[in-house]
């Protein structure tokens, strides 16, 4: 199943950012902390997504597998790359970061 | 679950299966369409007992039948907690009576212990109470006002209706009086 560890979300960030070939612009480091950020948003926005009082993960590793359910991995991935792509200085990409988020968004709580 | 997955788009299996728990405990609350016999053995000089069904957990008590083929009659009793039933008078021997009880979902067991028969004999006003609950939760993708208020109006019409039913012990025309038949003339004309 497509997005199941944190490697499969560095893999579909990194071709949704075209940041596919190395030298990369952005680290591994700087997309697993953008997904740990997103888990964080996640949370805020839709507790049921962590029902059952565990401590909110957070990951490191790509082997690692990102626990959110099936219907919501999407959300999660736009929100990782948005908030990769806030980092870039230049205006167009504060354009194309805040769509990301806006998707994110509306993917948690609306049906879009 | 799949007819509420259809209704629900976007919704955690996990949820829904919270809100048909809270819906169950509602609906069964309110119609004791979920009852239970228990064997209550009495001794002398004893007018409190405790009780705990097989499943699930008690509502109220619908009432004490004393099982002497002599007496067959309810027995006053009341239930002062929910796992106590009290007799208002001593029994004044030893004796099996039969108390009957209204049950819900145990809020430790949640769906476990429901008997099968319920969903199927109620599956409309369970399906309208959990898509009413699931559409009135604040920004979901399923979140929709107008609907939510629509499917809990369904289901607490349909929750009176059985209540009601069920006070009749689903008999056709229950509450109606009539005469004995030898009090009948020949047709309502002559």
């Amino acid at each position: 199943m497509a997005l199941e560890t944190v490697a499969d979300y560095l893999t579909d960030a990194r071709r949704l950012l075209q940041d596919t070939v190395a030298p990369y612009r952005f680290p591994d480091t700087d997309y697993i902390a953008a997904l740990n950020n997103g888990i964080m948003e996640t949370r805020r926005l839709r507790p049921d997504l962590f029902m059952g009082g565990a401590p909110l993960p957070s990951y490191t590793a790509g082997t690692d597998v990102v626990a959110i359910d099936v219907q919501y991995r999407l959300a999660v991935l736009y929100f990782t790359c948005g908030n990769v792509q806030l980092a870039d200085d230049e205006a167009e990409q504060d354009a194309r970061s805040a769509v990301f988020n806006t998707m994110f968004t509306s993917k948690l709580i609306a049906l879009g | 679950m799949d007819y509420l997955r259809l209704n629900l788009p976007g919704a955690l299996d996990g949820v829904v299966e919270m809100e048909i728990a809270n819906t169950l405990d509602e609906f069964l609350s309110k119609t004791n369409a979920w009852t239970a016999e228990m064997p209550l053995r009495v001794k002398d000089n004893k007018q409190n007992y405790s009780v705990k069904p097989a499943g699930g957990s008690v509502v109220r008590l619908i009432g004490v039948l004393d099982d002497n083929p002599d007496m067959d009659i309810w027995v006053p009793a009341s239930m002062p907690s929910l796992d106590i039933i009290a007799l208002r008078n001593n029994p004044g021997r030893s004796a099996t009576f039969r108390a009957f009880v209204a049950l819900k979902p145990s809020p430790n067991k949640g769906l476990e212990d429901i008997p099968e028969w319920i969903y199927e004999n109620h599956r409309l006003p369970i399906q309208h109470g959990v898509i009413g609950r699931m559409m009135s939760h604040p920004a979901k993708p399923y979140s929709n006002e107008r609907l939510a208020i629509y499917n809990m109006r369904k289901f607490h019409a349909m929750t009176a209706q059985v209540r009601a039913e069920k006070s009749q012990e689903y008999l056709y025309r229950g509450q109606v009086w009539c005469y004995p038949r030898n009090f009948a003339r020949g047709t309502q004309r002559s």
